[in-house]
């Protein structure tokens, strides 16, 4: 049996909420699916220590009562003809359709792997700040974070408010570079205030700029971080380390239906100024079509939420900030685009697929732009993930067709999937032709 | 207002944390060791997203991600495989 809605979205985050909330009048069938137990996506990740953020709650307090259909817990694993909606909860197999489809489907960590990263107490910068809103205990710990990016902040402050001690946040990007990020910020004031209100709750945590994180060690967990600037080392003794290289879009699930991408190196799905892909009737919003935060999320949303139900009265007023917000993304990318040595931080013994314990010197024998041939050969990509992390990792040190020849050729399940499921499933094909 | 209290049990040993928590951080107060690679290294939670896969372990006797799940009375887990 399938449900069927007006509208259905994919991601219960800021860009899902958002497009929720402007996308209902009464009488309209709206569902909203998430693979979370509970909606607010990364962003607005439910904490039970700490009130919900208050963007969230309004846009909740909103959605709670009305009629819109929450799917939590449910993780979208196949497209079957319609496109139907193949999900996964933890006691069933659901499908669901939508006269109009829009993935709010957000965005994950960049990895970049190093000697040492697959020890426990290595975290993803993101994942720890996740992890710990989710009860991991973390107070009185010694935590260090790592990578590039203003996630490494907000990712700081809530370990702080957990109780953690953060011993230092390192970027990589060069003081010069966060200057001039800073400088041009005022552009955006609501990044400028978020911005402000992490460095407020900041001052005491050293903010070391050019340097990264190049190896981890311990026995069985992590017990010490090497940073260094490309000369000199020094030891950090540290319990946890959250790590992340900025984020990339999660074009899985659009790119299996066969929306268009964009961009060259972690690609995004291209929409035109409404949020609409190159299917029609099919929409996207939110990090998804890049990367540029929750401000330009929202909007994104917003505006995605209309179009998609046809007001294009309503659309107008929204444009012009919408395309405000889109110069962000590039202001981002420019500032903390990664340097060349965080890139060439893996060893040849050090593992590159985590899920399949596969280094990275059998790749170098492997043609660079087949990852086909990798898979084959090494088994990189081949585990639980898909080669979410790996690929992406790999991608940044291969010419540009590695990774674009990997997304062309898509296949279900999205996801690792029950045996029942995938039995369940149609005749497994791309059931909306590229176009 | 303090959340309820729920007890799951990690490898036989009993965990009380507030509702709402995940099965993640239940295990972690017990041990850091979620999953063996293929290797056999220790592996513990790492995206916290629900996508790397290295915090699946088995909650009642279904193999499932402990940072995406939520903690709720008496559930089974055990670590390690």
């Amino acid at each position: 049996m399938v449900d069927v809605f007006d509208l259905v979205i994919v991601g219960a985050g800021p860009a899902g909420l958002e497009a929720a909330r402007s996308a209902f009048a009464p009488g309209r069938r709206i569902a909203v699916v998430d693979d979370n137990p509970r909606p607010g996506g990364q962003i607005w990740r439910h904490d039970p220590t700490q009130d919900p953020p208050r963007a969230f709650r309004s846009l909740w307090d909103h959605l709670d009562s009305s009629g819109t259909r929450f799917l939590c817990s449910h993780r979208l694993v196949a497209f079957e003809s319609g496109p139907t909606l193949v999900l996964e909860s933890p006691t069933g197999t659901r499908r669901i359709r939508g006269e109009r489809l829009l993935f709010a489907c957000g965005a994950r960590e960049l990895f970049l792997p190093f000697p040492g990263w697959t020890l426990p107490g290595v975290y993803g910068a993101g994942g720890l700040q996740a992890l710990a809103k989710g009860g991991l205990p973390v107070a009185g710990r010694t935590v260090v974070l790592a990578g590039s990016g203003p996630l490494l902040l907000a990712s700081a402050v809530t370990l702080l408010r957990h109780g953690a001690r953060v011993e230092a946040i390192i970027e990589q990007a060069p003081t010069g570079e966060v200057a001039r990020f800073l400088a041009l910020l005022p552009r955006w004031p609501l990044q400028t205030l978020a911005a402000l209100a992490l460095i407020r709750r900041l001052i005491r945590v050293p903010y070391w700029r050019g340097v990264w994180v190049s190896g981890a060690r311990g026995r069985d967990r992590l017990c010490e971080v090497e940073v260094t600037d490309g000369r000199t080392n020094r030891i950090l003794p540290c319990e946890a380390l959250g790590t992340g290289y900025g984020l990339v879009p999660n074009i899985e699930a659009p790119n299996l239906l066969g929306c268009k991408l964009t961009g060259s190196l972690h690609p995004a799905v291209a929409v035109d100024s409404q949020g609409e892909t190159s299917l029609p009737g099919i929409y996207a919003a939110g990090e998804v079509t890049g990367i540029g935060g929750v401000g330009r999320a929202r909007l994104q949303g917003a505006l995605a939420g209309v179009a998609a139900m046809g007001e294009t009265q309503r659309i107008h007023g929204l444009l012009g900030r919408a395309r405000h917000a889109n110069a962000y993304v590039g202001h981002l990318a420019q500032h903390f685009r990664l340097r060349e040595p965080v890139r060439r931080l893996a060893g040849p013994a050090t593992v590159v697929c985590r899920c399949e314990d596969a280094a990275l010197g059998p790749a170098h024998g492997t043609s660079p732009v087949d990852p086909r041939a990798l898979r084959l050969l090494t088994r990189i990509g081949m585990g639980h993930c898909q080669g979410r992390i790996c690929l992406h990792a790999l991608a940044e040190t291969r010419p540009e067709p590695f990774l674009r020849e990997w997304l062309a050729r898509p296949r279900p399940p999205l996801f690792p999937t029950r045996l029942e499921t995938l039995a369940g499933l149609g005749d497994g094909t791309n059931p909306v032709p590229p176009t | 207002m303090s959340p309820r209290s729920v007890t799951v049990h990690v490898n036989g040993v009993p965990v009380t944390l507030p509702e709402g928590t995940t099965v993640a951080a239940a295990i972690a107060g017990v041990t850091g060791h979620f999953r063996a690679a293929p290797g056999g290294a220790p592996r513990g939670p790492f995206c916290g997203m629900g996508y790397c896969g290295e915090c699946r372990v088995r909650i009642d006797g279904v193999i499932r991600l402990a940072c995406q799940t939520p903690v709720s009375p008496g559930l089974l887990v055990e670590t390690g495989g």
